[in-house]
């Protein structure tokens, strides 16, 4: 099997909806050769990184190896580097066309970060806030918020996935100078359904969509609490006027701060992967 | 009233931490009657949605089903803390007393106007009863409204007068 982006296009959610189409029909063993090509990529989002080392993850499983052919594009790699992305894939994947070890010096607010527990979530968050605080400047309300939002998603995979996860992120700046923050957590566990299914055994007669809605609402799996997790991250993203995507089994739901929350039927997603992104307000 | 301190594991408080719920969770249900739990927050940096929910909200449904009043307060709680706990109280229709880094106490979670201005009359006047409500209040709904505050764990009652012409009145002071 072999995905390759054309010039122009990124890996983001609509690129990887087409790999994740092809994971889907992989045969349970020795699925064979998977190859992601990526040098006519023309930007990478961390939402895109985050289905790729999930990807690379799924296929080892099913007994092969993914290949992965890294852009040619300066920008692209620049990004994979300075979020720690090739590092997270090395254990997992095949790389290739890679870039000279020269060029690997860039500071990580938020380096792609496998999460198996409350103390790697604790190392993350306290990294994310030093750096963004004290070596990038930004302001204290904005690092706090953010990092709101990624302890909320790394102890979600903690708490609920039953699995390992990932999160990484990427600071910018926008065409109009405006900071902005992209960032994504993903695990290959059981799904928000999933986890919802052993609370309320009626989840799952639910679509994904209707899963991932509800938990965006603050329906929890959980007997004490209140679901103020999800809850709180959508209320930050809409306050930011941010954009948030999550993706959990075979839906996925998209919420900006103008909008009301809308799904999308597309390739399953064996687990829950959110996508974040917003600027900074000052 | 008595009063127990209370020192948080650290200054990231993140997660749904089922130790620390646990832990706090007995203390205070072991705290004798008339007793105030301060979590102290002045050195904490960063709390999450969730770690407000699991371990505050928890405390204060704790508070409102104890027979004998225990009551919860946080103290010194910077901006995004303060909005955390807000958002996970506020979730669960309670209510949390926080006092800032000057004693002045404010009410988290929500609470109507006239409850908020009822319990701000409290703190300002350090007690109150139904006398001190306005008298374009029916008897019932000022009793009501004390009431009210007394089962969000706002108020806490401190003694009782006898009204003129038969009846008692219950004296009440803030919780803070």
């Amino acid at each position: 099997m072999r995905l390759v982006l054309t010039s122009g296009e990124g890996l983001n959610a609509p690129s990887c909806d087409r790999l994740l189409a092809h994971l889907a029909d992989l045969p349970a063993r020795d699925a064979g050769e998977v190859t992601v090509d990526l040098r006519s990529a023309a930007f990478v989002d961390p939402y895109g990184m985050a289905v790729l080392v999930m990807a690379a993850r799924q296929v080892q499983r099913h007994g092969s190896r993914l290949i992965c052919v890294l852009p040619g594009n300066d920008r692209p790699v620049q990004t994979m580097l300075q979020t720690g992305l090739l590092d997270a894939l090395r254990p997992v994947a095949e790389l290739r066309n890679l870039p000279k070890e020269s060029s690997h010096k860039f500071p990580s607010p938020l380096p792609a970060t496998a999460i198996r527990s409350r103390s790697d979530v604790q190392t993350v968050v306290g990294h994310l806030v030093d750096v963004t605080r004290d070596r990038l400047g930004y302001n204290m309300g904005d690092v706090l918020d953010t990092a709101k939002v990624v302890s909320e998603l790394c102890n979600n995979i903690v708490d609920h996935s039953g699995a390992e996860g990932i999160v990484l992120a990427q600071l910018g700046s926008d065409r109009h100078g405006a900071r902005y923050v992209a960032l994504a957590a993903a695990d290959d566990g059981i799904g928000i359904r999933g986890s919802l299914t052993r609370r309320y055994p009626e989840a799952g007669q639910w679509q994904d969509g209707e899963a991932i809605e509800r938990a965006l609402g603050g329906l929890s799996s959980r007997e004490t609490g209140g679901g103020a997790g999800l809850r709180g991250v959508t209320a930050v993203v809409r306050r930011y006027q941010g954009r948030l995507t999550v993706r959990s089994g075979s839906d996925r739901v998209f919420v900006s701060a103008d909008r009301t929350p809308k799904t999308h039927r597309g390739a399953l997603f064996p687990g829950t992967l959110v996508g974040i992104s917003f600027s900074q307000r000052s | 009233m008595h009063e127990e301190h209370v020192a948080l594991p650290g200054t990231i408080l993140g997660g749904r931490d089922a130790t620390t719920r646990d832990e706090l969770l007995t203390r205070f249900r072991a705290m004798p009657a008339n007793s105030l739990l301060v979590l102290d927050l002045e050195a904490v940096q960063f709390m999450d949605y969730s770690w407000a929910d699991e371990i505050i909200a928890s405390l204060l449904k704790a508070s409102r089903k104890a027979k004998a009043p225990r009551f919860v307060v946080v103290r010194q709680p910077s901006v995004s803390v303060s909005e955390s706990i807000e958002a996970a109280v506020a979730i669960h229709g309670l209510t949390c007393v926080k006092v800032d880094s000057e004693g002045k106490a404010t009410v988290l979670g929500n609470l109507s106007p006239s409850l908020r201005q009822t319990y701000e009359m409290a703190v300002a006047r350090g007690q109150i009863s139904a006398q001190d409500l306005p008298d374009t209040l029916s008897p019932s709904t000022k009793s009501n409204r004390l009431k009210e505050l007394e089962r969000r764990g706002l108020l806490y009652r401190v003694g009782e007068e006898v009204i003129d012409g038969g009846g008692r009145r219950f004296i009440y002071e803030p919780v803070r």
